[in-house]
């Protein structure tokens, strides 16, 4: 992937932007042997737990029920997912092209995303293994709990990165000063 | 009144920082740590603006949020404030500040003359008289005279900030009793949100007497202030007001950030807190009430809570010689803080018969005269109070000199915010006021606010409502607490006034009771009480008492209104936040966009996108591009950015008899490799979307939707599996975003896709009309297809969206020798505007069903799919309904305003029918027009009238849609 | 802002949402054995409570699920949520408030 470009700084802040490689996986009505056959094939528990991630060969965000990302291309994907699946009914689709990833980190990351975003994140309600579809200024997105490289990660739709971009911009501007 | 500066004290003020203002155009000075109130009281300042309906001079009430008089603009420019309160504005050097409601200054205002003709405007003056012939006529007038104060009209140059909360516990209100509750919850390591409202945390501890835990107030909300800074998960905000209670324990907190001087442009000026709270403690405390007496409103008439925080907090003395007037304990302290102010207090009058002994012996032992079972019955002074004449009980009247009357008629709990959250209040008839009665689900509400009035109560009270274990904080040598009497009006003549904001006095509700507005929320509407920014804060109580008094009801029947958020007026940048500008709303970029903008590309918004409406070129006007893009569509090739088109994958065993049920169109019958024009109907019938929809497998299909239907067809799709049809076996997955669609369209497109490099053959022969391939197009993969929206050869290239920008570039390179154009929207729907194709939402509406597009043949399907079944309801089959025509203008070759009616000779309909779509066409040389007509079908060649718009009288045919290559035969080539 | 307990998700605010209205509407089928006024009552006629009701919801902004929930117009109290295909909750006894 490219290198992420600084998109804001701030004392306590940083908030980096890169593309993102990233499939989702669609299932109709997962059990336990099929979520099971595809832990083992990325060497991870199966994050079967609404909102949770795992990781392993890849990491792999809950999205909805029979419904995940994976951060990596299909291509890359697709062979051990079709092995676990077999006949099972599954949509594979890369949309890395679709999607930006953004890095928020340091001490002041949780302020700035409660600025644009209602849900509760702070670790009690929002831990490191955390992740959730929900809304940034305005924007559907996939935020990721902080775990050990201590930053969210934001996916949101590439045709609004323009949008949280000047977000971003606007809300940090408190803590330049 | 006669206001100064006391020599010592004032706990708020920092002396050896002066501060320069002014004030209704006179240079004052004050110190650091003043409110423009306290600072304007020790300058002296009696008169600090006139009141809303008769300009009478009025001074300072009170001493907090519940101010009702001096209302006052800050600054002037783009950053010009109007009606705040000086109470809650703290100096700062230079603060420019005026009243809002006089001219030219409070000191000599114009609009006096109302005060003069007052007996000719009482409550409801104005909807009894402007009702002949039209209150319309006289509208406008009144309203430029009524208002108060002026915005500014230029952009507001300040930030305003939004912030999220999530917490355990909201203390709202940062006195003792709410200190306690939130020293409770962060001791137990709770998520804890305490907002006070002043600059200041403490409360009535900042200016009563108080002592907690052994230390005197002060230190005890210093030290408790300490504790609560220091707990990780706990913010203590001041200036920060609970504005409004909302559903499911959401609270708005608008904290006030930077003064107007001292900023950082970067620093936001307010701050809006969204905060959702386990459990919510409303510590909000109480409002002094006025006395209802003739002339309460004269400058020098002041709450006696004001007086004495007054003296505590800022050393601004009200008055040289003061008269305290009232009907309850509490104010008592007032004459012992003037005392020892030095001040004279000439009497305290107490309109109890019998006031408690221990009281009146020690305001006497402190030379205080007090008069029990005496009133004040009229007030002295222009502009400012200089006597007052009290009545004995045996009725015996006498005049007191004096520039300061300190009133108090009992405290009202604030229990605004705790009835914003739907709680019911009950009259406590023993203490003469509306308290909380049964708690909402989530709240507690105590101290002062819940009529608890004894320090050591509040405290405990708070202590157990923020979970507090072991004992709570104790106070000591606490005076006996205050009780209250009932609420009474002094009875003499003269304008007694119960709501100073409002100008509503105890006669305005003597006439809303004649004329049977007796009703609270009648009453509050029909004389203004408790009103606009106020909200009733000093008045409701006194009114409600009065009213009882009035039909003889008692106040627990006559009841109250039910208070509504704001609970302090708030600007509405803070609700704006930064949703202003290019962040209004997100717009979806093209994911060329920056292709775009080197191709001179004009924006608009369509569909939630931003779009190229047109490329802009020296030498043309956008109309002249306009044409110029549509002309080389049709004579050599133009290359149309198509990417924001709704692609939706649909796959599983089910697909086609899943896309059966919800298109008007069969799709099973499509076969692999090829695609198909389908309609969406909605329930009743209605067309929703169109779009092209290709057969990737047997259980694969690429359902195309509009570009705005996008994200709204996903959706339907989901919710028609989820709800209706769960037991298909079918995924959905929308690709739209992932994928750029760029599309050559033009009798050169093939040449110039040749010419780009493309990995399979694309003749017609090989790669026919409705038909998709996947190949590589300039080395990129992509999946083509062969539809076309402008009637034209169209190659429709999807790739994937990080490549776009790079075909871009490839097949403009590729195109030039041949002439090709990059083509806006703009040219792109006159282009089927041309061929008669059907736009969705442009030329449909929330009625049109398939019929009335040409699409009656989808009953004669034997499968059922949405809406079918509305189809063959009586008003679906009638055969005047609106129907898709052409449109042809008689003799001109200008083109039609859209949405311009028609109409033909005969009929009853005042129109029969209206343009949808219009444009001049460069390739006919003509105007060229869609509609719908009523029975249009069977009109074809009829002539009607435009009935609107700029081409009233014009007369237009009816034609077949498609006025251009009507048979279609391009398309093919 | 109503906090929506979304079964999956859990408890978010009522902007990530989408109220589809009155819950367990049985559609008439088939086509050809549908009355008009069947119909018209499968379109148009609503229960609208002064109480509790049960409606669906979809959480637009996050799994994207349509659910079932209880709620009461009077007081925005949300009593039970379950699953698309359930049957209809049972609905506590009126308050009478």
């Amino acid at each position: 992937m490219a290198d992420p470009s600084a998109v804001a700084h701030a004392p306590g802040l940083s908030i980096a932007e890169s593309p993102v490689a990233v499939s989702l996986l669609r299932v109709r009505s997962p059990d336990t042997g099929l979520t099971t056959a595809l832990g083992d094939a990325f060497g991870l528990e199966w994050p079967t737990r609404p909102n949770t991630v795992g990781e392993g060969r890849v990491r792999a965000a809950w999205l909805a029920p029979g419904e995940w990302a994976l951060f990596d291309a299909a291509e890359v994907l697709a062979a051990p997912v079709t092995a676990a699946l077999g006949e099972r009914l599954h949509h594979l689709s890369d949309v890395s092209a679709g999607r930006r990833l953004w890095r928020v980190e340091g001490e002041r990351a949780r302020e700035l995303l409660a600025k644009g975003c209602g849900l509760d994140i702070h670790p009690r309600s929002f831990p490191p293994g955390s992740c959730a579809q929900t809304v940034l200024a305005q924007v559907a997105i996939l935020l990721i709990a902080p775990g050990g490289d201590g930053a969210f990660s934001i996916i949101a739709d590439a045709t609004l990165a323009a949008h949280l971009r000047l977000w971003f911009a606007e809300a940090v501007q408190e803590f330049i000063a | 009144m006669s206001g100064s500066r006391l020599a010592e004290g004032g706990s708020a003020i920092d002396r050896s920082r002066p501060l320069r203002f002014t004030f209704d155009g006179r240079a004052h000075t004050g110190f650091a740590g003043d409110t423009l109130a306290s600072a304007l009281l020790a300058a002296g300042v009696s008169v600090v603006g006139r009141s809303f309906k008769y300009h009478r001079p009025r001074g300072l009430l009170a001493a907090g949020v519940e101010e009702p008089n001096a209302l006052v603009r800050l600054e002037d420019g783009p950053r010009t404030d109007v009606n705040l309160r000086a109470t809650e504005i703290e100096l700062y050097d230079g603060l420019a500040a005026a009243p809002v409601n006089c001219w030219p200054s409070a000191r000599f205002d114009v609009g006096a003359i109302n005060a003069a003709i007052s007996r000719f405007i009482p409550a409801g003056f104005y909807y009894k008289t402007f009702m002949w012939p039209d209150w319309r006529w006289f509208e406008p007038p009144i309203r430029r005279a009524a208002g108060l104060g002026r915005i500014s009209t230029s952009p507001d140059p300040d930030r305003y900030d939004e912030r999220h909360a999530h917490c355990d516990l909201l203390v709202v209100g940062g006195g003792p009793a709410g200190l306690a509750a939130a020293l409770a919850a962060s001791r137990r390591g709770e998520r804890v949100v305490l907002a006070e409202q002043d600059p200041a945390l403490g409360g009535a501890a900042l200016w009563r007497a108080a002592t907690i835990d052994g230390l005197e107030g002060a230190a005890w909300v210093a030290r408790a202030q300490a504790e609560l800074d220091a707990a990780p998960e706990t913010t203590a905000l001041v200036r920060a007001t609970a504005i409004g209670c909302f559903d499911h324990n959401s609270v708005a907190v608008l904290e006030r950030l930077v003064d107007r001087r001292d900023r950082d442009a970067r620093r936001p000026r307010l701050r809006l807190w969204r905060v959702r709270a386990r459990r919510i403690v409303l510590a909000t405390g109480a409002i002094e009430r006025p006395l209802v007496f003739p002339g309460n409103d004269r400058p020098g008439v002041m709450l006696a809570s004001a007086v004495q925080q007054n003296l505590e907090r800022w050393a601004a003395l009200a008055g040289e010689a003061a008269v305290i007037f009232t009907d309850n304990d509490s104010a008592y302290a007032a004459a012992h803080a003037l005392v020892g102010a030095g001040a004279q207090v000439v009497a305290l009058l107490d309109r109890r018969p019998a006031p408690p002994k221990p009281l009146v012996e020690a305001a006497e032992a402190r030379g205080v005269r007090v008069l029990p079972g005496t009133e004040v019955t009229a007030t002295h002074g222009a502009p400012a109070l200089s006597a007052v004449t009290a009545r004995t009980r045996d009725g015996a009247t006498f005049k007191l000199q004096a520039d300061l009357l300190a009133m108090s008629g009992g405290w009202n709990p604030a229990v605004h915010l705790f009835s914003q959250t739907g709680g019911a209040l009950a009259w406590d008839a023993a203490q003469a006021l509306f308290k909380p009665s049964a708690m909402v689900r989530g709240y507690d509400v105590v101290g002062a606010a819940d009529a608890r009035f004894d320090l050591g109560g509040a405290l405990e009270q708070g202590w157990r409502a923020g979970g507090g274990h072991g004992a709570p904080p104790a106070a000591s040598g606490e005076a006996r607490p205050w009780t209250f009497s009932a609420i009474g009006r002094v009875a003499a003549p003269g304008k007694a006034f119960l709501d100073f904001q409002n100008d509503v006095t105890v006669d305005d509700l003597a006439l809303a009771r004649r004329e049977s507005f007796v009703s609270v929320e009648h009453l509050k509407r029909y004389t203004t009480l408790g009103m606009a920014p106020d909200q009733g804060k000093t008045s409701n109580v006194n009114a409600l008492a009065l009213m009882a008094e009035l039909t003889g009801r008692g106040v627990a029947q006559t009841g109250t209104t039910r208070f509504r958020p704001p609970y302090t007026p708030a600007a509405f940048g803070a609700f704006g936040g930064r949703m202003r500008g290019e962040l209004f709303r997100p717009r979806r970029r093209l994911p060329a966009h920056d292709r775009h903008i080197e191709a001179g590309a004009v924006f608009e918004e369509y569909g939630g996108w931003l779009r190229p409406a047109c490329y802009a070129h020296a030498g043309a006007t956008p109309s002249e591009a306009v044409r110029e893009e549509a002309l080389a569509v049709r004579r050599g090739v133009g290359l149309f950015d198509a990417s924001p088109l709704g692609k939706i994958e649909v796959a599983g065993p089910d697909a086609a008899e899943f896309l059966d049920r919800v298109y008007a169109n069969a799709m099973s019958t499509l076969k692999v490799g090829r695609a198909r024009y389908g309609l969406m109907l909605n329930e009743l019938g209605v067309v929703i979307d169109d779009g092209v929809t290709a057969r990737l497998a047997e259980d694969r299909f690429l359902v195309g939707a509009t570009g705005a239907g996008a994200a709204r067809i996903a959706a339907w799709l989901e919710e028609w599996l989820q709800c209706e049809w769960p037991h298909l076996d079918v995924l959905v997955a929308p690709v739209t975003t992932s994928l750029a669609v760029l599309t050559l369209s033009g009798p050169k497109a093939r040449a110039v896709l040749e010419a780009a490099g493309v990995d399979i053959p694309v003749d017609a022969a090989a790669f026919p009309h409705m038909a998709f391939r996947d190949g590589r197009v300039a080395g990129t993969p992509a999946r083509i297809f062969r539809v076309s929206f402008t009637g034209e050869v169209s190659y429709e290239i999807n790739v994937a969206a990080d490549r776009a920008g790079e075909l871009w570039d490839r097949l403009l390179a590729a195109g030039r020798p041949h002439g090709v154009r990059p083509v806006g929207i703009d040219a792109w729907m006159l282009l089927r505007t041309e061929k008669g194709y059907l736009h969705v939402g442009a030329d449909t509406d929330g009625g049109t069903a398939p019929g009335d597009v040409g699409w009656g043949h989808v009953l004669k399907r034997t499968h059922d799919f949405i809406g079918r079944r509305s189809l063959t309801r009586p008003a679906n089959l009638r055969e005047d309904r609106l129907q898709f025509v052409g449109l042809e203008v008689v003799g001109s070759s200008a083109p039609l305003t859209i949405g311009g009616h028609l109409k033909g000779a005969g009929g009853d309909e005042p129109s029969d029918g209206y343009v949808t779509s219009s444009g001049f066409s460069p390739v006919l040389g003509r105007g060229v027009a869609l509609g719908m007509v009523r029975g249009g079908r069977d009109r074809l060649g009829e002539e009607l009238m435009v009935a609107s718009g700029p081409e009233r009288g014009a007369r237009v045919r009816v034609t077949a849609p498609g006025a251009y290559d009507p048979t279609g035969e391009r398309l093919n080539g | 802002m109503l906090l929506i307990p979304c079964p999956w998700c859990g408890p978010r605010d009522e902007t990530e949402f989408r109220c589809g209205g009155q819950s367990h509407i049985q559609r008439p089928e088939p086509y050809g054995a549908v009355g008009d006024q069947a119909w018209s009552d499968y379109l148009f006629t609503r229960a609208n409570p002064k109480g509790a009701g049960r409606e669906r919801w979809v959480h637009a902004f996050g799994c994207r699920q349509w659910f079932n929930l209880v709620r009461d117009t009077r007081t925005h109290e949300i009593a039970a949520v379950y699953p698309m295909g359930a049957p209809p909750a049972e609905i506590a006894a009126e308050t009478g408030r």
